[in-house]
């Protein structure tokens, strides 16, 4: 391990993209803060990344849902463990099965808090970090949902066209400077999320998607659709008169 | 998600409900459904160990992270959703490897705990218990529970070939065995019968590392075949890196028709048979072929269709093996089934409970699924009970409790301690049920 080796902090880290993320950073040697919910995943997630890569990594457990996390905190802890961090994944997500758009308060809040609210206090925080710095990477990561919303996971699809107009406004705001914003609209992919329901097309492995990112790390390429046929499928939808869109069952 | 699973041999399906918890929170909440429950791994179990009717099959895939490993000893402690060729890449390059493999890498390691697996030399290597140091596992009544050959024996004896109905393993502990060198000679003997053979290769079963035969059982060529022993060699030419097509049971019967027949079948075996002496007595291969030989063969078991394929896989005594082979001619003959494998190996231990171990020859028979391949196959069970023989539970879903109890002197006992650990059977699965255990 060089100690010149890049630093990257994930979090949504114990599975799905997150996970599949922190595999392909750590096989081209950086440094990984690992953080999700559960100290026992991130425990088996470090585990296996240092054994397999010798990868250098951090367990950070921490409460998304919580509306008491702090980002700047959570950031503050970060640079603790390893000095410099060179990029932010907030990778993290959560789906409820009764996501209908009236669930109860706590349910509401606990999505929104994790997709939407905790996602912004995090990228924010970083993104103070790396202007300071002068350089840094802010990814995040929304969903096609948030393009084509429907009668299902309707929170959640909000809470994602929040965080991407954030990502939007913030990829603004350092233009022209050496830090970057991407944000990535993933479409189906093979994860807890996807697994078991009727999809109109294939999905995508963690790996698929993780491999996308690590190849586009250094580009300004802003929003990006993953795979890249669903920019044209939501486009059309978008398009679409409602007296059809309202009639579709995706 | 509810689907349809089906065994591995393609002659049993069920509507079943999978679920793929991703994280230990998920996994946990599953656990303590008070649904019946079974792990699975990647399905290819040939009989339906890790589903049934009515039954959520857990699948352990995304447990598949290696925890400790020491380089100095070689212990290993994985999660049980690894497969063998993810542990093959993480270990060969470190100079260790894990000796008891079965042939496909897609397997996990759980799927090689739960039937006790046997590799390429069981004479020499044992079954996967010799390389299971503990296992932690979960039961929703016990909670975390840790057993090895030192602590919680019998719990350990239960789980090690308990067709995962004792719980779901969290974590195993394994002993891999040093690599010390890069390629293998395979040397490819010719034989004139099974009897030939099974002198030879109990001749040379603690001399070489890797030991199989294989056998044409159809026409007039009866018997005839080559036993392949390897024996580990340096090689400039290596290649270690192992890359393979994944199998699993859905994509297995993907073709609908069947295209072995019996014209077929002799046709292929004959043509086998001459490619393998056209390919002379010696070759070097690499790790990957050696650990791995089913590897980019993985279009044959696609040729028994959609139907499917019986396997009938039996441990003779060796006191028992002259009169037995002399009397499977006349028994195969009989039946006039193509027979698209036979190959022989040689084993030794005692296994108890209901483990496929113990000395003797062990001889696996491959034929497609149909009324004649299922008499023959009864036939063959009376045969077996016959010669004091016992059968590998795992890969054939006919088998019934009442000839099982017949044939495993602690058949009982397994049902009994299983009883006792799991009283209010929270694990079940279709083999559960057709064993009446």
């Amino acid at each position: 391990m060089s100690n010149d080796a890049k630093t990257a902090v994930i979090v949504g880290a114990s599975s799905g993209v997150g996970r599949a993320l922190a595999g392909a950073l750590a096989a081209q040697g950086w440094k990984l803060v690992l953080s999700a919910r559960d100290p026992r995943d991130l425990e088996a997630v470090a585990a296996d990344l240092t054994l397999r890569w010798n990868a250098e990594c951090f367990s950070l457990p921490v409460d998304l849902s919580n509306c008491e996390y702090s980002g700047a905190a959570f950031c503050e802890e970060c640079v603790n463990a390893f000095g410099v961090i060179d990029a932010l994944f907030y990778v993290a997500g959560a789906i409820d099965d009764h996501d209908d758009g009236s669930t109860d308060d706590e349910t509401t809040r606990q999505l929104a808090e994790v997709n939407y609210v905790s996602a912004i206090k995090t990228l924010g925080a970083f993104a103070k970090r790396f202007e300071q710095r002068g350089r840094g990477t802010l990814v995040g990561f929304s969903s096609i949902a948030a393009a084509a919303p429907r009668r299902q996971n309707v929170v959640y699809a909000s809470a994602k066209a929040g965080l991407e107009t954030y990502l939007r406004g913030l990829r603004h705001r350092f233009a022209d400077t050496p830090v970057l914003v991407q944000g990535y609209a993933l479409g189906y992919v093979d994860t807890a999320m996807a697994y078991g329901k009727k999809l109109l097309l294939p999905a995508v492995s963690a790996d698929a998607v993780a491999d996308e990112v690590v190849r586009n790390l250094d580009r300004d390429i802003g929003i990006r659709y993953y795979p890249a046929y669903w920019r044209l499928i939501t486009l059309t939808l978008r398009l679409l008169p409602w007296f059809i869109y309202k009639r579709l069952r995706f | 998600m509810k689907t349809r699973l089906t065994s591995f041999d393609g002659t049993e399906s069920f509507n079943a409900e999978c679920v793929r918890p991703d994280r230990y929170s998920r996994l946990f909440a599953e656990l303590s459904s008070p649904r019946l429950l079974i792990p699975r791994g990647a399905g290819l179990t040939y009989c339906a160990a890790s589903a049934g009717e009515g039954v959520v099959s857990i699948d352990a895939r995304s447990f598949n992270r290696i925890l400790e490993f020491d380089p100095a000893t070689g212990y290993v402690t994985v999660e049980a959703g690894i497969t063998l060729g993810d542990l093959y890449r993480f270990t060969v390059p470190r100079g260790w490897i894990l000796p008891v493999m079965p042939g496909s890498p897609s397997i996990t390691v759980g799927g090689c705990i739960a039937p006790n697996i046997h590799g390429k030399n069981q004479f020499k290597d044992g079954n996967f218990r010799a390389v299971t140091d503990e296992l932690r596992l979960f039961h929703p009544d016990h909670g975390e529970l840790i057993c090895s050959p030192r602590e919680s024996v019998d719990l350990f004896k239960l789980t090690v070939g308990g067709y995962g109905l004792t719980g779901f393993i969290l974590s195993a502990r394994l002993k891999l065995q040093r690599l010390e060198h890069s390629a293998f000679r395979l040397r490819r003997l010719k034989v004139a019968s099974l009897s030939e053979a099974a002198e030879m290769m109990k001749e040379l079963a603690d001399k070489v590392q890797v030991l199989y035969s294989w056998h044409n059982l159809n026409g007039s060529q009866f018997g005839r075949g080559f036993v392949y022993a390897g024996d580990p060699i340096d090689s400039r030419t290596n290649h270690q890196e192992l890359r393979y097509q994944e199998l699993d049971a859905e994509t297995r019967g993907n073709w609908k028709f069947p295209l072995f027949s019996r014209l077929v079948t002799r046709s292929s075996m004959a043509a086998y048979a001459l490619n393998q002496r056209w390919a002379g007595e010696e070759v070097t291969v690499s790790l990957p072929q050696a650990f791995f030989p089913p590897v980019g063969k993985e279009f044959y078991f696609k040729l028994f269709g959609r139907a499917g394929l019986r396997e009938y896989q039996v441990l003779i005594p060796h006191d028992q093996w002259p009169t037995a082979v002399d009397q499977l001619k006349q028994i195969i003959v009989s039946h006039s089934v193509p027979i698209t494998l036979a190959s022989l190996k040689i084993f030794r231990g005692r296994g108890g409970l209901i483990d496929f171990e113990g000395d003797g020859v062990c001889l696996t028979l491959d034929a497609p699924e149909g009324q004649m391949t299922r008499e023959l196959f009864a036939h063959l069970d009376r045969w077996t009970e016959d010669v004091g023989a016992i059968v590998n539970i795992s890969k054939d879903s006919r088998l019934q409790s009442s000839f099982l109890e017949r044939i495993f002197p602690e058949f009982d006992s397994f049902r009994q301690q299983l009883a006792t650990f799991d009283p209010k059977r929270r694990f079940d699965s279709a083999l559960r049920m057709r064993l009446d255990v």
